[in-house]
């Protein structure tokens, strides 16, 4: 075990982006011509409606993206999925080689150590997400809800639950506290604590959620500006 | 949870289903595809896509 970690120390990148993977290549690629046709075809606020993508500008787009992918649900995709390697925690079920040790956040992947901080970005993002749906309701001048709108929050609510039941939200709640009662409010903090262990504990099926309303409404908005038939409003309350 | 896909299948399916959905906007941009053929080829996408995280 000391001599694999060793090994792994010496690698300023890591031996899984090294080698000719095509799954590998083939999701940079992917990542790549997402991002040039996000560029290329900008979604303009249309009827109210704003784009997560372009919310506030497609520019944080990247660092939302890092934020992802240093994400612990993510990171068990890609570790499985991409590089397949390690396939399980397990040691002897690793698919390990002398050639091929799981080197974990070492090397190029310590960005990976870097979640925390782009965990701030995405919190400090989601307040947009809430003004855009406000402002989708309130666009025709008085309060209507629209199933467009209903779907902006559905993806807001389900990307504020991945946000705030992330590992390092937990930790600054009270995983970094060795003792409760030494410290301000300990019953409120531990309770607050215990809530988000819970939330914690669901953590990679709100990132995958997040992954999936995220995309969707990004293609239900585009589908919209299209002309395809798609938005019914469900309350128009035009007296308020 | 029995999960309906392979491990091995979970990821070419999350490609094609992303690469789907950006070829076909590039087709309707460009190629001028009719968006009745441009609905079903996003939906399609778009399950795959789906089907790559949850199935």
């Amino acid at each position: 075990m000391a001599s694999e970690n060793a090994n792994a120390k010496t690698h300023i990148i890591p031996p899984e982006f090294l080698e000719p993977n095509w799954r590998l290549w083939s999701f940079i690629l992917l990542i790549g011509i997402a991002m040039v046709a996000l560029f290329q075809f900008p979604m303009k606020p249309f009827e109210g409606y704003i784009d997560p993508f372009y919310s506030p500008t497609l520019l944080i787009v990247p660092v939302i993206g890092l934020f992802r992918l240093t994400c612990y649900a993510f990171r068990k995709g890609y570790h499985r999925h991409i590089f397949v390697h390690p396939v399980q925690c397990e040691l002897n079920a690793r698919i390990d080689t002398p050639a091929r040790h799981y080197s974990g956040e070492t090397g190029f992947l310590r960005i990976e150590n870097l979640h925390r901080y782009f965990m701030y970005f995405g919190a400090l993002i989601l307040p947009f997400f809430y003004y855009d749906f406000y402002l989708s309701v309130v666009y025709a001048g008085a309060f209507t809800l629209r199933l467009g709108s209903l779907i902006m929050l559905a993806d807001t609510l389900v990307l504020t639950l991945w946000v705030f039941s992330c590992h390092s939200v937990r930790h600054l709640l009270g995983g970094n506290v060795d003792c409760y009662g030494c410290r301000f409010a300990p019953k409120q903090r531990n309770g607050l604590y215990r809530l988000q262990s819970a939330l914690n504990a669901h953590h990679e099926g709100f990132a995958w959620a997040g992954l999936i309303m995220i995309v969707f409404v990004d293609l239900y908005l585009r589908a919209l500006a299209a002309g395809i038939p798609l938005d019914m409003t469900l309350l128009h309350l035009a007296h308020l | 949870m029995k999960r309906l896909i392979p491990p091995r299948f979970r990821y070419p399916l999350f490609l094609a289903g992303l690469l789907i959905i950006i070829a076909s906007g590039y087709a309707h941009r460009y190629a001028g595809a009719p968006l009745w053929s441009i609905e079903i080829s996003v939906t399609a996408g778009f399950l795959l896509f789906l089907a790559s995280i949850v199935a």
